[in-house]
């Protein structure tokens, strides 16, 4: 068991409290709407950096820097479905991810997935017409604007709590030689053999909280404009 | 797989399921391609995270199971907005009007 404090992750909550501001101002509608705009493209700078800061201090490598060349192509090209885009578009995004997720999986040497991943992405992009319609497409202006920093919200909670597995996984007394983040047999039995509670109880993961609050506070507002 | 590699794929795998389920839950306002997409990345990133996290890399035959889990979830992604029909709450020229008028 972890015997270091874990990992708190301050910046996800003021991130957390940015964003929960944000959306009251912008529901009130208080704010002219190019203040909107601006107070948005503000918070989604500002979480990018925390992001950036959150990933300072690792190694670099030439298969790590190709690892994410190819994961900036994958997420790049899916962002391109925020915006307004056009069936070439829609063509040139859906094969752009399809190459950087297969690149992804390659680096890691799972080349029969990124096979598939390559045709499946072929087969969607020739049945873009079939499925697809011929007018531009997208998200509207407010709804892509909480989208977007929703999804900022996301990849912050998931990169604090990945590090924090990591670093549970990291500081077990015997650490197997291919760290996994999947349960293990022992682990399965203790949670359903759970032991008396002790002095020193786990503590609350709380990127999941946050995670959570923010995934119902994103369905509520949703429904708030559908209704 | 050592921790820095693994602390990647599961970050760039999170970031492209929930982009991926973000594309698809905002296809309401959309087409049914758009769900389709949303719904392909997501299995994509959720591939990365099972090959990566498993280490089902190392053998033939984990590469084989997320493998046809991808093709599971593709061809369930390419189905539904099919049985769904077109999209319910497509994005109209009435709407768009009322979202340019609104503040």
């Amino acid at each position: 068991m972890p015997t270091a404090p874990p990992p708190f992750p301050w910046w996800l909550w003021l991130i957390a409290v940015l964003w929960a501001c944000s959306i009251v101002l912008w529901q009130r509608g208080v704010l002219p709407r190019d203040w909107q705009r601006g107070l948005g493209v503000v918070i989604v700078a500002y979480t990018a950096l925390l992001v950036g800061a959150a990933t300072a201090g690792m190694t670099w490598s030439v298969a790590r820097g190709v690892f994410w060349l190819a994961g900036a192509l994958a997420v790049g090209s899916s962002l391109l479905f925020v915006r307004e885009t056009t069936i070439l578009g829609r063509r040139l995004a859906v094969w752009g991810a399809s190459c950087g997720v297969a690149g992804m999986l390659v680096q890691l040497g799972a080349e029969l997935p990124a096979g598939l991943v390559l045709i499946i992405g072929a087969i969607l992009v020739v049945r873009m017409r079939l499925i697809g319609t011929d007018a531009p497409t997208a998200i509207l202006h407010r709804d892509a604007w909480l989208i977007a920093m929703t999804a900022a919200l996301v990849v912050v909670a998931w990169i604090g709590s990945i590090r924090y597995a990591i670093t549970v996984e990291l500081e077990r007394p015997r650490p197997s030689q291919h760290i996994s983040a999947l349960p293990k047999r022992d682990q399965i039995q203790r949670w359903l053999n759970p032991e008396p509670a002790d002095d020193n109880p786990q503590p609350v993961q709380w990127e999941w909280l946050a995670l959570t609050a923010t995934l119902v506070c994103f369905v509520i507002v949703t429904r708030r404009q559908d209704s | 797989m050592d921790a820095a590699t693994l602390l990647d794929a599961l970050v760039a795998a999170g970031m492209l399921f929930a982009l991926g389920i973000v594309i698809a839950v905002g296809g309401r306002a959309g087409d049914p391609a758009q769900r389709t997409i949303g719904g392909f990345i997501s299995a994509s990133g959720l591939t990365l995270a099972l090959v990566s996290a498993g280490n089902w890399h190392h053998t033939m035959a984990g590469q084989a199971v997320a493998s046809a889990l991808l093709v599971i979830v593709g061809a369930a992604a390419l189905v539904i907005p099919k049985l769904a029909g077109p999209a319910e709450l497509s994005c109209t020229a009435e709407q768009r009007a009322d979202d340019e008028v609104r503040p």
